[in-house]
């Protein structure tokens, strides 16, 4: 999970990017396949996320999905959104920084 | 004021939006129309057919009311502006800070969506406990009411305990309206993935319930 930090998110282009989110993206989907509790497995892996260096909170949840992102209340820069469904997961970066607030 | 006496115009609109919040954001109504023009209860001969469903814009109003209403806490003798609150019925300094916030551009009020079961048969979960961090939900889904056709999950859930700290979210109920693929519908009226999104409209994608 190391090459997947924060920090090299931030170093990469906006190609770089989009490749670090697609191979975290297939990283997140086989680690959580196998698991038995989404929920739990979901927990696991933002841990994880965190801890390497991700700003991560949740945005909504529901019983087939969570969707987490960069703290919205107290902005610290752009970030990945991952969005974990039972059918699998999802990783964005925006391209722009999502931190105009108007 | 007895509590049978015809309200006033002004009064009505109270009423009901202290009606609404004893009953949540999302609300069984035929039509929303502006504060001056009051809510329209569901039955109505104006509403828009048996299963026709709208939900007010008045969420924001209705934070507005609520905080002002635990405020005065709902007590007090009839002769004081909190009896109002007692029957109901908003105070007239409620009313005017009401007028205040709309005058301001504050608040707004109005439909904010509109569905019926004519797209397909309504589903979704109904009342229930969560199975992870949030611990109670309340779903349903709008067959092609969203952009394109679009399946609109429309959910109402407890306070999540995993937003971020200090946001609304994460000590009040919620409720979002969203696609299945992952649009979000925002209060001017626009859907919009997560990524695209700005923080204040991740904030703003998460309405205010009622609670």
């Amino acid at each position: 999970m190391e090459r997947f930090s924060k920090a090299a998110f931030d170093r990469a282009n906006d190609a770089g990017r989009a490749t670090l989110s697609a191979e975290l993206c297939e990283a997140l989907t086989e680690r959580l396949k196998g698991t038995p509790d989404f929920h739990q497995g979901v927990n696991q892996l933002v841990t994880e996320l965190r801890d390497i260096g991700h700003d991560l909170w949740s945005f909504d949840e529901s019983d087939e999905m969570e969707v987490w992102c960069p703290n919205y209340q107290t902005p610290n820069g752009p970030g990945i959104v991952v969005t974990f469904t039972t059918e699998g997961v999802e990783v964005d970066y925006p391209k722009q920084a999502p931190s105009s607030n108007e | 004021m007895g509590s049978n006496q015809p309200l006033g115009g002004s009064r009505i609109w109270a009423r009901l939006l202290v009606a609404l919040i004893a009953f949540g954001a999302i609300c069984n109504i035929a039509q929303a129309g502006t504060l001056a023009k009051p809510f329209v209860a569901k039955n109505s001969p104006l509403g828009f057919g048996r299963n026709s469903v709208a939900i007010c814009v008045g969420v924001e109003a209705i934070q507005a009311l609520r905080t002002h209403q635990e405020n005065a806490g709902f007590l007090g003798e009839l002769a004081s502006d909190d009896a109002y609150a007692t029957r109901g019925i908003a105070t007239p300094s409620l009313e005017a800070e009401v007028d205040a916030a709309f005058g301001s551009g504050q608040l707004r009020s109005g439909t904010m969506v509109q569905f019926s079961d004519s797209g397909g048969a309504l589903a979704g979960s109904g009342p229930k406990q969560g199975t992870g961090a949030i611990w109670y939900h309340d779903n349903i889904k709008i067959t092609g009411a969203g952009p394109g056709g679009a399946t609109v999950e429309l959910r109402t859930h407890a306070p999540n305990p995993g937003a971020p700290p200090g946001s609304y979210s994460q000590s009040n109920y919620t409720t979002q309206i969203n696609t299945s693929n992952g649009r979000y519908l925002l209060p001017e009226g626009t859907w919009k993935t997560i990524p695209s999104m700005t923080d204040a409209e991740r904030a703003a994608a998460h309405y205010p319930a009622g609670n």
